[in-house]
């Protein structure tokens, strides 16, 4: 069934006809040109490299701006802790006072006598404005950003 | 059938070392290095899968990594030698890979399928004998049908031969005609023609 009529002439000839044909059918009959991979590199002009360095510093500068505020709000920040020896004691099996325009009435935790939580705090703050006097300033230097805090305490007098 | 194609020029092959020094004309050089070896990388590749379109990615492949290690100044004596040796070593991974895609069939049993074009008889007869000859050739040991490659697609002659493979030439007569006569043999028996 595989038997061919004659694809090849007889002999040893045919099979170096039959190789030959054969391959030769096989090499690819236009051979590709080599093509070197491209080298992907990223595209940055100098003008676009300098502009970008100036929004790192001045993104710099602001971000360290934002955190000495929120150090400095931190320290400004009262900072009272709750007296445990003072607290009123609360009775779990109490049922809460509730008051029909404000709502359920949370009891103070201080004892009476004491300000609350609110007034001490502003006391405090009160009382820090009057003591010290803080300064914040934003200083660049041979292209560095600095900041500066100076805190002076204030004399009572 | 002795004629050896221009391409084959080895003098110039063997001591072009790929240095790091490079000039201006680095891409021309690479060219011609291309030129004299891509299509025995081709056929080394070939030998192993018996497939054309397989042996041109290994190649292409082979080059590429000669390519990357001209660019990145790295010395190579014998690129040639270097070359060949890259195209046997993707093509034996190449057959790893393609046993993991394929499991236990290999990709080369649709190789022998053709379209059912209304060709002429004598195409059909044609195709039929080249379908049976791959099939013939596949199953031949690798070393028969590297040394068939150079000889009837490169059109190698014994010498070019043996200095590709590092053998003398009585090796590559001896080699070539084993591997002619286990060839007519085969065939025969599949019944391809009782003429060889």
């Amino acid at each position: 069934m595989n038997r061919m009529a004659h694809p090849v002439p007889p002999g040893e000839e045919a099979l170096d006809a039959l190789l030959g044909a054969f391959f030769k059918a096989e090499m690819p009959a236009t051979w590709p040109a080599f093509q070197p991979p491209l080298r992907v590199l990223p595209f940055r002009p100098a003008a676009q490299a300098g502009k970008r360095r100036g929004f790192f510093l001045s993104s710099r500068v602001v971000l360290a701006a934002s955190v000495a505020l929120l150090l400095l709000a931190a320290w400004l920040m009262p900072r009272g802790p709750l007296s445990d020896s003072g607290s009123t004691k609360i009775n779990p099996g109490q049922p809460a006072a509730y008051d029909p325009k404000k709502g359920p009435v949370i009891p103070e935790l201080l004892p009476p006598g004491l300000p609350s939580l609110e007034e001490g705090q502003k006391a405090k703050e009160k009382e820090a404005e009057k003591k010290m006097k803080s300064s914040l300033r934003l200083e660049q230097k041979d292209g560095r950003g600095t900041i500066r805090i100076d805190v002076e305490e204030l004399s009572d007098k | 059938m002795n004629a050896t194609p221009p391409m084959a020029d080895l003098s110039s092959t063997r001591a072009a070392p790929v240095s790091a020094a490079r000039s201006g004309q680095e891409r021309t050089d690479f060219d011609s290095l291309y030129q004299r070896h891509s299509r025995e990388v081709w056929a080394i590749a070939y030998a192993r899968w018996m497939n054309a379109d397989t042996a041109m990615d290994i190649a292409q492949e082979a080059f590429l990594r000669l390519w990357k290690k001209w660019e990145e100044g790295e010395e190579i004596v014998n690129p040639r030698a270097w070359l060949l040796r890259v195209a046997r070593n993707l093509a034996e991974d190449h057959a790893k890979s393609a046993f993991r895609r394929n499991g236990t069939h290999p990709p080369a049993t649709m190789n022998g399928v053709q379209a059912r074009d209304d060709a002429p008889l004598e195409k059909l007869e044609k195709e039929e004998a080249f379908a049976q000859l791959r099939h013939t050739l596949q199953d031949m040991p690798q070393a028969d049908r590297e040394i068939l490659t150079l000889r009837y697609a490169l059109e190698y002659n014994t010498d070019t031969i043996a200095e590709m493979l590092g053998i003398n030439t009585t090796a590559v007569h001896m080699r070539l005609s084993r591997a002619r006569q286990r060839l007519a043999d085969r065939l025969k028996a599949r019944g391809v023609s009782d003429d060889l």
